[in-house]
């Protein structure tokens, strides 16, 4: 560059964002269909929707719709959006609340809109607006390839790219068809390739706690196809009331989690299946005759954070065997409700490694009250890994997770230890029982040595058999024990008359069945 | 950019519309409960769903009917409908169709799904090669085209259509004509070959302006027929006074209709191995909400059974189509309306479609807790 003199002030100015970026965005941001559709379901939540139902005919998923019941959309805000109005949100302007049900707006940017770009490069609107009695049909056409057109237009001479066409006729207002209808046609081959299975497609049950039973009978929710997998992702991630089950009031966290969504009262059906959300009491072992021991850890977190505010309550599930299906095992952080990704499985980069089998034993959710939001990525899938509020909630949860997973081994050894002693006491009782069958005596075992110096010594008099546990048996619990029983079978074979030396082996290798 | 008033409410209130439910009441509810049971007799599918393909409405009347009925079965393990398949061009009414039936959709025009025809575009590229939008949507029909032919045979055809066989500017082998054609062919040529017999449930509007190639096609068929069949012409000259196809079609255009739409589509299905039974007509007034106009409903309901070896075809005489034929014009076309002026009627078949409206809203109760 030629230099414009020694002492000019190098230029200072605006920074600006190409709409090439807006466009590279619409063309893929979210990470599943589950968080595409997320969005839309946001957006409904956003106008006091109280029920969403989205179709995406299956088996053939060559149309998706997606229809709510709430406010709706003016033509004139409809025209706003698509003028320029994408990523332009005022949404929360003001307390941040819905106008009707005061639920704090997820939105911020409005973007949501732009999810449907994802799946389709066509797709059409019916809006039915309660507050102004009116109503539109919009039909939305993007272009094709919008990512490499994009990539050959030159900055420096353009400033707004168009990214497609629409064309809208007002419609009759219809009250009893308030809300919200986007169907989306010519859907892009991936998601029908993703959802439509190549042989018999397998529809899941209607019923909720049904299609979770089907689900916790497999070890992973993809194994039944990615259409499950979309309906598991939606019911995890959206902002709907727990599956109406289970223990209440504990943790707090979870039961005013509970109470919230139950009032703000979103009702999603996919494809005729009403969603809930499966709460940490629905059979996370994945059978329901097992004994588990469980228990639940609160975590509470309320702190300033880089000057502003950090507020985080939630539970963390703990059980001592694996957590199923493995989509379940982790930690679900939730923002306004609505769940960032999946549960993150490395518990916000804890390290696993030391835990070994145990970090599959932990589900729990975060509720994030207050801060955050500013970490979190467009996608709303993940977060800004660097950012104050998140690097200060992950050393808590790990704070909290240490005790837990310390918890857990000590429980575990605890575990063992019991296990290992009734299966020593198994051992012995089958073994007086043998002894019993072939000698007609009932004996007890005493474990205080003999004076004899004997490592085993039968008494069949007192009925006693002389164990002695201070003697060097081999090492390790297991094999010492084995030993012990070998030689008390050797021993009552030899308490045998000796006369009888070959029933006295006959015993030995009857015993010895027994033991082995 | 807003077209002001582009579009109008052409939404029609099906559930309170009893000339409707009365066709669906005294035509298709038994016709499809005998093919029920005929197929359970049977034996081979017994334990098998009923196949039905619709083109209903969103809030599939019909449907929840033949639930009712016991026609169509609700899949213990899931709780959904099985069986159906349906085809809705509206995108709107197919999201409602979706959403209160389930079923197997299929979103687009039957007319372009079945007379879908390969060209140099839909052989050289596929979907998966992402061509531009032109082809693409050529690409989508026939992506839907091989996909409803998967799914024939069905047990029930139930082509409620709106539109006319016979409009203005067609010929006579008007795009719905060979639709049925397609469908007949797809019946008979399943993989499976499961289907001996099937239930067509056919409706079509009857309008003043139609095509006068085809009412001059049908008029010299008809004279035809009477030539060949004495049957046929005996029952003619008794249900309406002559012998006359023209100035019955000047006179009395639906009850026309009634005798030539069946004998057009009997002949067709004799071309293709399928020998119907003709179980009723019916028609009835409707008014066009934009235009304000009247015109005319027709619906038939009949049965039809493969033919086995030869199909017959032109003049050769076929008594089983004779009889079809003649039974249409015997037994006449019910006018649903002036059977509906008997208050008993009306309230026996209003009755039966606050039982449908019921069964439909405990179905909707149990899939997701709602009603409406």
């Amino acid at each position: 560059m030629a230099s414009t003199g020694a002492m000019k002030r190098p230029p200072k100015g605006e920074i600006r964002v190409s709409s090439k970026t807006l466009i590279h965005i619409s063309q893929g941001i979210y990470r599943s269909t589950a968080s595409t559709l997320r969005e839309l379901v946001s957006n409904a939540y956003d106008v006091d929707a109280t029920e969403v139902v989205i179709t995406t005919n299956p088996p053939r998923f060559d149309h998706v719709t997606c229809t709510d019941n709430g406010a709706g959309m003016t033509l004139d805000a409809f025209i706003g959006l698509m003028d320029g109005g994408i990523g332009d949100s005022g949404k929360r302007v003001g307390k941040g609340l819905t106008a009707k049900l005061r639920r704090p707006v997820i939105g911020r940017i409005g973007i949501g809109l732009l999810a449907v770009a994802q799946l389709s490069n066509a797709f059409e609107v019916w809006s039915h607006h309660r507050d102004t009695e009116t109503a539109f049909h919009g039909t939305v056409t993007l272009h094709d390839r919008l990512s490499d057109e994009a990539d050959q237009v030159d900055p420096d001479t353009t400033e707004i790219l168009p990214m497609g066409e629409y064309d809208t006729a007002r419609i009759p207002f219809d009250p009893k068809r308030t809300g919200t209808t986007i169907v989306v046609s010519d859907v892009k081959r991936g998601f029908t390739r993703k959802h439509a299975p190549p042989t018999e497609f397998h529809a899941p049950p209607t019923d909720f706690r049904q299609f979770l039973d089907r689900c916790f009978s497999e070890r992973r929710i993809s194994s039944l196809g990615h259409y499950w997998e979309l309906l598991w992702g939606l019911a995890v991630q959206c902002p709907i009331p727990y599956l109406p089950e289970g223990p209440t009031g504990e943790p707090p966290a979870l039961a005013a989690a509970s109470k919230r969504l139950n009032k703000q009262g979103l009702r999603l059906v996919v494809d005729q299946l009403r969603l809930w959300k499966p709460g940490p009491w629905q059979r996370l072992d994945g059978s329901a005759n097992r004994n588990i021991e469980a228990h639940m850890a609160p975590f509470e977190l309320d702190k300033p954070v880089a000057g502003k505010p950090l507020k985080v309550s939630g539970y963390l599930y703990a059980q001592n065997e694996a957590i199923k299906p493995t989509e379940r095992r982790g930690v679900l952080v939730r923002i306004r409700d609505v769940g960032i990704g999946g549960y993150d499985r490395g518990f916000l980069d804890y390290d696993r490694a030391s835990e070994g089998p145990r970090a599959h034993w932990i589900s729990g959710e975060l509720y994030v009250e207050q801060g955050l939001e500013n970490a979190l990525n467009v996608d709303r899938d993940s977060f800004n890994e660097m950012h104050p509020h998140y690097l200060y909630l992950q050393e808590q949860l790990h704070e909290t997770l240490l005790p837990l997973f310390r918890g857990m081994q000590s429980g575990q050894r605890k575990r063992r230890a019991r296990e290992h002693r009734e299966q020593e006491e198994q051992s012995i009782q089958r073994l007086l029982g043998a002894i019993k069958d072939v000698t007609n005596v009932s004996f007890s075992f005493e474990t205080a040595a003999d004076d004899t110096g004997r490592l085993v010594r039968v008494d069949r008099k007192r009925r006693k058999i002389y164990v002695d546990e201070g003697a060097e048996w081999p090492s390790g619990s297991a094999t010492a024990e084995l030993a012990k029983l070998i030689a008390v079978a050797r021993a009552v074979a030899d308490s045998e008359p000796r006369k009888h030396a070959r029933k006295r082996d006959e015993v030995f290798l009857h015993l010895l069945r027994e033991v082995l | 950019m807003a077209r002001e008033g582009a579009l109008k409410a052409t939404r029609e209130d099906w559930d309170t519309d009893t000339v409707k439910h009365y066709v669906r009441f005294h035509g298709w509810g038994p016709a499809c409960k005998d093919r029920a049971e005929g197929v359970r007799r049977a034996g081979r599918r017994s334990k098998e769903p009923l196949k039905y393909f619709t083109l209903c409405a969103g809030r599939a009347v019909d449907v929840f009917m033949l639930s009712r009925l016991g026609v169509l079965r609700v899949d213990v393990e899931t709780n959904r409908l099985q069986g159906v398949c349906w085809c809705e061009v509206r995108d709107n009414e197919a999201a409602e169709i979706e959403r209160s039936v389930g079923g197997v959709g299929f979103r687009g025009r039957l007319e372009d799904i079945l007379l879908f025809e390969d060209d140099a575009d839909t052989r050289r590229y596929t979907l998966d090669d992402e061509p531009e939008k032109r082809i693409r949507r050529k690409l989508n029909i026939k992506s839907l085209h091989e996909g409803l032919r998967g799914r024939f045979p069905f047990d029930i055809l139930n082509l409620d259509f709106c539109g006319q066989f016979f409009p203005p500017d067609e010929p006579f082998s008007s795009p719905m004509l060979r639709l049925i054609d397609r469908m007949l062919e797809w019946q008979r040529d399943a993989d499976d070959q499961s289907c001996d017999s099937f239930t067509l449930l056919l409706t079509s509007c009857i309008r003043k302006r139609r095509s006068q190639d085809a009412m001059a096609e049908l008029t010299t068929r008809l004279h035809g027929n009477m030539k060949e069949s004495p049957l046929f012409r005996a029952a003619y000259d008794s249900a309406f006074g002559g012998i006359d196809p023209q100035s019955l079609g000047e006179r009395d255009l639906p009850a026309f209709f009634s005798v030539a739409l069946p004998k057009v589509i009997a002949s067709r299905a004799r071309e293709r191995q399928w020998s119907p039974i003709h179980k009723g007509t019916f028609i009835y007034t409707k008014r066009d909400p934009r235009t304000r106009e009247f015109y005319r409903m027709l619906s038939w309901v009949a049965h039809f059974n493969r033919v086995t070896g030869q199909a017959r075809k032109g003049n050769q005489r076929d008594p089983l189509y004779e009889k079809a034929i003649t039974d249409a014009i015997a037994h006449g076309p019910v006018d649903v309306q002036k059977a509906l002026s008997s208050r008993h009627v009306k309230r026996e078949v209003k009755k039966d479609l606050d039982a449908v409206k019921e069964h439909r809203g405990k179905y909707w109760a149990a899939i997701s807790g709602t009603s409406n």
